[in-house]
Parts: C-alpha cells; sequence; structure tokens
C-alpha cells in the first residue's frame, strides 16, 4: 500500500460521504442518543465523568459505524465503479486501506464534536483527565474495529442495505458475546469473554490502557481489513 | 505494441475467452467485434489489468500487465461499457479527482482538464452533477476520463451502445480525432462504426478469433480469392461461351444486365486470368467495363462467421 494513493482514496470517499446526506442524519442521531445517556449521568448521578457517554457506546456504535460504512463497497459494486477503480493504478491495499482511512476520518469528527462534553465538565467541576483520555483512546480503537468490520459486512454484498445488516450482525455479536459469557462456563465462557469489545473497551473507561485490549482491537481491526481485502480479490475474479 | 498470447479467461466452469492471440501496433485501431456473450468485455477487462486472466499472457512493449499491473493502468485508458461514473460529483470534481491520481504536477494536472473538457465538449457542464448529465454527456465524460492522463493505448468497450443517432456520431466524431494521436482498441456490435473507425478487425464468437484482419481482407476471405465479377460490352452468350471455354475458369454465372448490351459474369477461376480477361476484350472487340472481386459487407461477413452451427 502506498500512502499517497490510499490518501487518494480517502479523500474520494471522504468527499462522496459528505455529498450524502447520510453521515449527518448518523452524526446527529448519534449525538442525541449519546446526549441523552451523557446529560442522564450527569444530572441524576451528579458525576463529572463521561461514563455516560463511554458506557452505552459499543452498543450505540455497532449501529452507527455500519451505518457510517454500508456504502463504501456494496454502492462500488452496484453502480459498477469498482471497475473503474481497478483500473487506476491503485492495489486493492490501497483501496481497503483508503476507504478505512475515510471511515475513521468521518468517525473522528464525531469524536472531534463529543469533545463538547468534555469542555462541559471542565467548566462544571475537575474532570479526571487520565481517564478521559484512557476513555478517548478506547474510543478510538473501538471506532477503528466497528469500522474495519462495517467496510468487511459492505463487501460482502452489492446491496447497501444488506451491507448494514451485515456490518451491525458482526459488531454486534462482539458486543453480544460478552454479557453471553457470563452464563457459558469453562473454556468456551473465557474465549466469548475475550471477543466482548464490551470487556476490553470497559478497561479503558477505567483510566487503564493495557497492551492486551490494544492488542484485540488493533488485530481485530487487522483481520477485518485482510478479509476485506480477500473479498474485493474474490470480487473480480468472479 | 500490446501482445495477447493463449489468452484464456474463465469464469468457473464457463469459458469466457478461449485461447486467443493478437497484436496492437502503436498507433493502430482495432476493433473488436462479436456477438453478446462472445467474450469481449472479458478480453478487454483483462487487457486493462482489472481482471487477472486464467492462461496466456499480455504484454504492453514486453511488460508483461500482470506483473507490473501498475504501469499498465499508467499507461491504458479505459472506457468500460456501462461507464460508471461517481453520480455525487459534479462533471469538474470528477476530472478533478481524477487528475490528483494520475497527474502528479498540479499545473499540468490543471491544464489537461481544461484541454480534455474541451476535446470532448464538457466546459457548459462542468459545474452540472454527473447524476444529472444526459447519456451523451456521460459517456464524454468517461471518455475524457479514460483520456485524462494522455495514455498511450485506449480500449473503449462499446463506446456508443445506448447512444441515440445523433450521440453516437459526436462520440464517434471525438474517437475519430483521438485514432491521429492513440493506440485504440475498442469493442462494438454497430458495425458501420468498426467499417469507419477500424485499420483492422477481430472478429469473436463463442471466446475464439473466428476471423481477422483489415475490412478488405474479410471480405476478400468471405467472398473467396477464386471469384470474379466481370462485366463487357457485347453479345452475352457469345461472350459467355468464350468466358466457359477459357483456361483456368470453373463456372460462369451470368449476372443482371445493368445497362442494354452490357451483361455481367461472375466468374470461379482456378488461376489468376486477369490479364487473360484483357486480350479476350481485345480478341472479341468487347470493351471490359468492369473486373472486381465481389465483395461482401461486413454485416454479410459478421453473420457468416459467428453463425452457430
Amino acid at each position: 500500500m502506498t500512502w499517497t494513493r490510499a490518501l487518494w482514496v480517502a479523500r474520494k470517499e471522504w468527499k462522496e460521504t459528505f455529498n450524502s446526506p447520510m453521515p449527518y442524519i448518523v452524526l446527529v442521531l448519534f449525538f442525541l442518543l449519546s446526549g441523552w445517556f451523557f446529560t442522564g449521568s450527569l444530572l441524576l448521578e451528579g458525576k463529572a465523568s463521561l461514563d455516560g457517554f463511554f458506557g452505552p457506546l459499543p452498543l450505540i456504535l455497532s449501529i452507527f459505524m455500519p451505518a457510517l460504512t454500508l456504502r463504501l463497497f456494496a454502492e462500488e459494486f452496484k453502480s459498477g465503479t469498482i471497475e473503474m477503480l481497478g483500473t487506476l493504478p491503485l492495489t486493492d491495499a490501497d483501496i481497503v486501506g483508503g476507504k478505512f482511512a475515510a471511515a475513521l476520518a468521518v468517525w473522528s469528527v464525531g469524536v472531534l464534536l463529543s469533545l463538547y462534553y468534555l469542555l462541559l465538565l471542565v467548566v462544571i467541576g475537575p474532570p479526571d483527565v487520565g481517564q478521559m483520555a484512557a476513555g478517548y483512546a478506547g474510543l478510538f480503537f473501538l471506532g477503528g474495529f466497528f469500522s474495519s468490520l462495517g467496510l468487511f459486512g459492505s463487501s460482502l454484498t452489492r446491496s447497501p442495505v444488506v451491507a448494514f445488516l451485515w456490518g451491525f450482525l458482526l459488531c454486534f455479536s462482539f458486543y453480544l458475546v460478552g454479557p453471553a459469557s457470563n452464563y457459558v462456563p469453562g473454556l468456551t465462557g473465557q474465549i466469548l469473554s475475550f471477543l466482548s469489545v464490551d470487556r476490553h473497551f470497559e478497561n479503558f473507561l477505567k483510566g487503564v490502557v493495557d497492551s492486551r485490549d490494544v492488542l484485540f482491537f488493533v488485530s481485530g481491526t487487522g483481520m477485518a481489513l485482510a478479509g476485506t481485502w480477500v473479498r474485493l480479490r474474490a470480487w473480480r475474479s468472479r | 505494441m500490446m501482445d495477447v498470447r493463449g489468452l484464456v479467461k474463465e469464469y468457473g466452469s464457463t469459458v469466457a475467452v478461449a485461447d486467443i492471440s493478437f497484436q496492437v501496433r502503436p498507433g493502430e485501431v482495432v476493433g473488436l467485434l462479436g456477438p453478446n456473450g462472445a467474450g469481449k468485455s472479458t478480453t478487454l477487462r483483462v487487457l486493462t489489468g482489472y481482471l487477472p486472466p486464467t492462461g496466456g499472457s499480455v504484454t504492453l512493449d514486453g511488460v508483461d500487465i500482470l506483473e507490473n499491473p501498475m504501469e499498465t493502468r499508467r499507461r491504458v485508458g479505459y472506457l468500460s461499457e456501462t461507464n460508471p461514473l461517481y453520480e455525487s460529483l459534479n462533471v469538474w470534481e470528477t476530472l478533478r479527482l481524477f487528475a490528483q491520481l494520475r497527474i502528479p504536477d498540479k499545473l499540468t494536472a490543471s491544464a489537461r482538464i481544461d484541454e480534455v473538457a474541451r476535446q470532448c465538449s464538457l466546459v457548459d457542464v462542468m459545474h452540472k452533477d454527473v447524476g444529472e448529465l444526459s447519456k451523451g454527456y456521460r459517456q464524454r465524460l468517461g471518455l475524457a476520463l479514460a483520456i485524462l492522463h494522455d495514455p498511450d493505448i485506449l480500449i473503449l468497450d462499446e463506446p456508443t451502445s445506448a447512444l441515440d443517432p445523433h450521440q453516437q456520431q459526436e462520440v464517434r466524431d471525438l474517437i475519430f480525432r483521438l485514432k491521429e494521436k492513440k493506440t485504440v482498441l475498442l469493442s462494438t456490435h454497430i458495425l458501420p462504426e468498426a467499417q469507419r473507425l477500424c485499420d483492422r478487425i477481430l472478429i469473436l464468437h463463442q471466446g475464439r478469433i473466428a476471423a481477422e484482419g483489415t475490412l478488405d481482407q474479410l471480405r476478400q476471405r468471405l467472398s473467396g480469392n477464386g471469384t470474379l465479377y466481370v462485366r463487357f460490352k457485347g453479345p452475352a452468350e457469345a461472350l459467355k461461351s468464350r468466358l466457359t471455354a477459357m483456361n483456368g475458369v470453373k463456372t460462369v454465372q451470368r449476372q443482371d444486365e445493368e445497362e442494354p448490351g452490357c451483361p455481367g459474369f461472375e466468374l470461379t477461376v482456378e488461376t489468376d486470368i486477369r490479364v487473360d480477361l484483357n486480350g479476350l476484350a481485345a480478341e472479341m472487340g468487347c470493351p471490359l467495363l468492369e473486373l472486381r472481386r465481389p465483395t461482401a459487407a461486413l454485416d454479410e461477413i459478421f453473420r457468416q462467421v459467428t453463425r452457430t452451427p
């Protein structure tokens, strides 16, 4: 992969994404929902922390990230533009990397806007800066992992709706295995617990940046991107 | 020069292209003709480097396109049959976006955008969304994107399909202007288009090359080298009996008399008897008005070679 070429793909996706109403709708909904949880925690519990905002994010993002990534490949397959993209001087890795970078960039807009909550907390009372920084790091890794799963879901089909459902199924599965592991004994339970995004994200929220959690998100993201790359190659050879 | 050798492309158990070989020389315009499903689009997609072939090789000036896909994509401009475009961008944004990738120098890129916009008559619609363009303008934009980086080779898959006759003519005129500077490989099933634009024609049928050559060569091949049409001014019966008696003539068939007293004959011959025919005309005092090989129209050639047994 060459960065300049991947960046070109990312720029194209950014332009296309923000030329459609989807990211605006998703971001507004995201803030309505996360704002509800944030203010609930702030006013009801009287805590100057972002726990209310961060806590439900694995569940919320398992819906919102696939909504942001659904068109990235499915739309190219559906409209046939993937053929045009495939005849430009770009490798498949450039295309996958560029699209992932674009998804992360769009998600970063959401993260940047959420700094508004942080500013409120600074005004209201002294927040735990270390804990919040770790929380934001977790948010970045979680967003990246779910983006890559959404991207993989989008590479499985030419229908954006089906792409969303695939993305949601994958992201939600990694969320669901957490609560499910409570009811499964033994090694299977441990494996399910290890696969839970909630468990790994929780550590960040406690202010702990554990290399095992980072490794989980990074390797999960890498595997999803590799799967997307394989799907793209398979699509060409059909 | 593009050299295609033993190219095979299979989709599972379906053979789309079955062992075809041909060359496209610099400055040449080669037409790929064939009925739907003959393997034209698949062949072109392989040549652009988009589809990996199942077998065979494609080289561009000796460089294997599979081993150097980036090099191929830089040197080739491609217009696909469906001409997919990014609908949410406008014409200028589309050209600028592709120029950013294709042309590293910003000033050159900007100048090139202006140039192709003029060449493809897109100047009036530069700020229109691609989704709002007519089919003719979409096709022009597709062509503009294909030539934006000034490629050596243009691969055009049915560039005038789905256009009305006026739009077809506009796109043909544009290709006609481009052919002065580029090597062009185009697929079409519009035969007059191939006739007007192409130096050489390949007819694909069921994934194989059924016929290849210039239009004249194809006509000769299908009309048969052993056929001549000849017309004299003189008595029909006497001429027919002398022609039948000539050495090297197998059969003589009387054709319609276009002018009174000027009968025409179609001869099946074994040897070149054109000089002898001149001699016969002089000997009988019957001037030779016409002597030619009967030619088949391109559509007749196409029907003949793509006839499924």
